[in-house]
């Protein structure tokens, strides 16, 4: 079976489809002249190959330097043009991290919000109408303005701690037998 | 560090002062603000005998039971609660406790310092009664205590805040 030239070249560059190659590898293992054609082509490869590189590295930096920034402009004829734009093109970028942010923010701010201490009474529940508590040792003992004790006689009492003053006014009925 | 965590970082510094904003800004101008009209108190109706063993209400708070007992001594040694009266006074209104025994009207007169209040608390016992107006720092404890013929004290104790 005679095989043209044009495909020895397509099985040296393996273009050939697998059932081509497989009956080209058959001739060529038959065929001499085959053999040796194959070799030279792969030969001229070989030196087509090697005198590509060695070009390429005559090519000074700067060449490709130019090459790409006229890649680059490229690639920015792309990108959006007004501040809008670009904003509009960064969130779009950014979508997740700035979703991310946002919700880590609100569950942040709301934790703080809940967990803040809060003006509560002893019940546990806010208490909005709070005076302010100073501590024991600014305040005063309680002053007894006025004190009427009708029917009976009134003793003042003050006690004071660390936590604070009680002041207490005993009463005593007149016609109790015995005070206090 | 993944950006992820960047700016979980980032939303977390920014979102603290963020939500203690609003603490802030009270303590920024409380000269400004007009003085609360209403305060909080809570009163307690007691009832104290000198029985054979001492005993002390459960309900009542340890530290209104260590001033009481450090003012009566040994006068008294046990006492029960009657009632709790969380009550909230408005200024110049007259509020009444709801007691087991006797009535009892509580009046905020004002609001003094924002620290203190002026206070008129008329407490009708079983047996013998008070009126008593006093000025009191907020925290604090007042109490009238009306001697029974059976030697039992009726005690009518309150704090505000």
């Amino acid at each position: 079976m005679a095989i043209k030239d044009i495909e020895l070249m397509q099985h040296a560059d393996g273009e050939l489809d697998e059932r081509v190659a497989v009956n080209v590898r058959a001739v060529i293992e038959r065929d001499a002249d085959a053999r040796t054609k194959v070799e030279s082509i792969n030969e001229m490869t070989e030196l087509v190959r090697g005198h590509l590189e060695l070009s390429s590295d005559e090519i000074p930096d700067r060449r490709f330097d130019a090459m790409w920034r006229e890649v680059g402009k490229a690639i920015d004829l792309e990108e959006p043009v007004g501040i809008w734009a670009k904003i509009s093109a960064w969130f779009d970028r950014y979508r997740g991290h700035v979703i991310t942010g946002a919700v880590s923010a609100g569950a942040v701010a709301a934790l703080a919000l809940v967990l803040r201490p809060g003006d509560r009474d002893d019940h546990g529940k806010t208490n909005p109408n709070v005076i302010d508590v100073q501590p024991a040792a600014l305040r005063s003992a309680p002053v007894i303005e006025e004190l009427e004790t009708p029917g009976g006689n009134g003793t003042v009492l003050n006690f004071e701690d660390e936590d604070g003053h009680m002041t207490v006014i005993m009463v005593t009925p007149a016609d109790t037998v015995e005070g206090i | 560090m993944n950006a992820g965590r960047l700016w979980f970082l980032i939303a977390l510094v920014a979102a603290t002062p963020l939500a203690s904003a609003d603490e802030k800004s009270d303590k920024k101008v409380p000269a400004q603000e007009p003085a609360a009209l209403q305060v909080s108190c809570e009163f307690i109706e007691i009832w104290a005998t000198n029985g054979k063993t001492p005993s002390v209400d459960a309900a009542l708070s340890k530290a209104l039971v260590k001033r009481l007992t450090a003012v009566f001594g040994a006068k008294y040694n046990d006492y029960k609660q009657l009632s709790s009266s969380p009550v909230t006074l408005t200024k110049k209104k007259a509020e009444t406790l709801k007691l087991k025994k006797g009535t009892a009207n509580v009046t905020l007169v004002e609001i003094v310092d924002k620290t203190k209040i002026r206070v008129t608390i008329d407490f009708a016992s079983v047996k013998g009664k008070a009126s008593q107006t006093q000025l009191v720092d907020a925290g604090d404890w007042v109490a009238t205590a009306v001697q029974q013929p059976n030697s039992d004290g009726h005690l009518l104790a309150g704090t505000c805040k």
